[in-house]
């Protein structure tokens, strides 16, 4: 197991992904919202460093997309885990963009701020929804800036102008929280989920229902998701990515060979048997 | 004795009436936000309760934060007693209580250092926030709603004069703190690169204060506004570096190297790989456990199989339409058993939440014993 996760990570070994439908449609609802002067994206990481091998990822493309959109973006989480991933995960994203673009920065403050852990779940979800001014209520960022002193996150007002929200989380029941509670009479907002494997099933109802617009089904949907952003930004770099869903997918072929394995020994042995018996 | 002990707990305080307590407290609390979400918005305008939910739903934030400490008190109590008295595992108790404590302090001083930094951010912040509001001011006239004295605001040329003399000194000591992260940056073709950008722009902004004391502060005419103007806008740029010159100084720093180390370094590396450890048990699991041995297990094999095989690479080379076959499974026998699942869970789920905030579901409030 060892050698199939370790041989594609070592020797930079990446095959192109599989396509995921979901990644696609996905791509296509981020690009197609649009965002008047003073609207945000809100994209939630509630996700510790247990399933950062698939969510981290998540986090990255989606941040990259909004980033390159020049979208403003208010990071936040209800895990309080995931505290340096809402700082180093926007970082280096536009560190790689700012190469990219020599002569184009993306600035904290600017194009994105971090709200931080916001305790509380549900209870905090349906006060944030229903408070007049989104700035004023998440109050300060993580270093003690009030949010209100950035101008282009100090003009929020309600909640109706966060147009879109995105929630990557691996744990159970933190995505329900908000589609449950992130929405009110006349407000809904375009939301998007990037989940484990383990929660692709339970995410597909949500999808299939309306509820949700777009999904990242693990490493998987975001390696294609970095694909189809390639495909516009050819200048996107996701050789890394690549490989870790390279080194995925040798694992899953070591699972089916193992399992596959596991059945026809006994059922060779006990042909043996009756051969013999 | 006994019968004067019966039904007291510590304190004194009848065990009948601390369960009484604790049942009208959860019902309180649970009944407000349970009302609040099914009524109507326009009848919570009405009562005015609106205005009151952010302060109140901070309370009950506020309250449940308080399980942090609770956890920290706990394992204070359960290891330090082991740790003192030498009680079998006392070195795994003193290491928790170290690495507790390590963490504690690391963040509380990062904590510390940001705050601090957010501080001096908000200081040249300043800058343009009071150019901006002289301008909003004297626009407003004199004796206008914002003004703390019987007159109105203070006159605009010493309002003027006393933004000039604030940007100036707020600008010296700006300088004063790039020369110190040149010295750090050494070499650093980013962060030198990003000093002389905030040069320019403070120059910049010690150009447009200057200009400040050449104009006449009698009124507010075209000039004047298009002098603050610019000293604002000036300011918010050289706030922007300067925000950015302060977390990479601050970056060199031991807190924030300490903290990096501890949370990055240890903690998501560590957490990671325990849950890499999950892999092991999966392969193995896989060869030993996962036997197909009545028609359903192997039905559920071969779902699995193609929604596996579906989401790697692999798959299309085994059959093209692997990925669309995986689709279909997802979206349509999938999503009936999971709706049905979600269905079944969330009514049980909703029984137990009605026993909880009823207390019917705990002896300790008053429920049912058996």
């Amino acid at each position: 197991m060892i050698l199939a996760v370790g041989a594609p990570v070592f020797l930079g070994i990446s095959r192109a992904p599989s396509r995921m439908v979901s990644a696609e449609r996905m791509y296509d609802v981020m690009q197609g919202v649009t965002f008047a002067p003073g609207e945000v994206a809100m994209v939630w990481l509630d996700f510790g460093p247990n399933t950062i091998a698939e969510n981290e990822p998540q986090a990255v493309v989606i941040i990259e997309h909004l980033l390159r959109r020049r979208v403003p973006v208010v990071l936040l989480s209800q895990y309080q885990q995931s505290e340096r991933f809402l700082t180093r995960v926007p970082q280096e994203v536009a560190q790689r963009l700012e190469r990219e673009h020599p002569g184009q920065t993306w600035r904290y403050g600017e194009d994105w701020i971090n709200a931080g852990y916001k305790p509380g779940a549900a209870i905090f979800i349906q006060a944030l929804v229903s408070a007049p001014d989104v700035a004023k209520f998440l109050g300060r960022d993580v270093t003690g800036m009030p949010i209100a002193h950035f101008p282009r996150f100090a003009q929020i007002g309600g909640v109706e102008r966060v147009k879109l929200v995105a929630e990557v989380t691996g744990l159970v029941g933190v995505f329900d929280t908000v589609v449950q509670f992130f929405q009110k009479k006349g407000y809904r907002p375009t939301l998007v989920h990037g989940c484990t494997s383990i929660t692709i099933p339970e995410a597909y109802i949500f999808l299939d229902s309306g509820q949700l617009n777009g999904l990242l089904e693990g490493i998987a949907g975001a390696a294609w998701y970095s694909e189809v952003l390639r495909k516009h930004f050819p200048a996107s770099d996701n050789r890394d990515l690549l490989v870790t869903n390279t080194a995925l997918s040798a694992a899953h072929i070591m699972i089916i060979l193992l399992i596959a394995l596991g059945n026809l020994i006994p059922l060779l042995n006990r042909f043996k048997r009756g051969r013999h018996g | 004795m006994e019968e004067r002990n019966q039904g007291l707990s510590g304190g004194g305080v009848r065990r009948d009436t601390r369960a009484l307590a604790l049942r009208v407290i959860t019902f309180l609390g649970g009944i407000y936000f349970f009302l609040y979400f099914i009524t109507p918005e326009s009848i919570i305008e009405g009562t005015k309760i609106k205005s009151a939910h952010e302060a109140i739903s901070n309370g009950f934030i506020a309250v449940s934060s308080m399980a942090i400490g609770l956890g920290v008190i706990n394992i204070l109590m359960a290891h330090g007693s082991k740790f003192i008295f030498l009680k079998r595992g006392w070195q795994y108790s003193a290491a928790l209580l170290l690495g507790l404590l390590i963490m504690i302090g690391s963040t509380l001083a990062h904590w510390m250092m940001t705050r601090h930094s957010a501080s001096q951010i908000r200081d040249v912040q300043i800058i343009g926030d009071f150019a901006a509001r002289i301008v909003e001011d004297a626009k407003l006239g004199a004796g206008n709603e914002r003004s703390f004295s019987p007159t109105g605001v203070p006159e605009l040329s010493k309002r003027v004069s006393a933004l000039e003399s604030y940007s100036l000194r707020i600008i010296e000591k700006i300088k004063a703190e790039e020369s110190r992260v040149i010295k750090i940056a050494q070499g650093d073709l980013a962060t030198t690169q990003l000093i002389r950008d905030s040069e320019q722009e403070l120059l910049g902004l010690r150009e447009s204060v200057s200009t400040l004391s050449a104009n006449q502060w009698n009124t507010l005419d075209a000039t004047n506004e298009s002098a603050l103007a610019q000293v604002s806008q000036r300011a918010a740029k050289v706030a922007s570096s300067y925000a950015i010159l302060k977390r990479k100084e601050n970056g060199t720093k031991f807190s924030s190297r300490l903290y990096d180390f501890l949370y990055d370094g240890l903690f998501n590396h560590l957490g990671a790989s325990m849950f890499a450890l999950l892999g092991v048990y999966i392969a193995a699991a896989a060869y030993r456990a996962f036997r197909i041995q009545t028609f359903e297990s192997g039905l559920m094999m071969a779902a699995a199989l193609v929604v596996m095989l579906g989401q790697i690479s692999f798959g299309k080379v085994i059959y093209e339409d692997m990925p669309s076959i995986r689709q279909w499974l997802l979206e349509v026998p999938n999503s009936a058993a999971f709706r049905a699942i979600r269905l079944g869970a969330g009514v049980a789920g909703l029984m137990l939440a009605i026993r909880m905030w009823l207390s019917i579901e705990s002896a300790k409030s008053g429920g049912d014993k058996k």
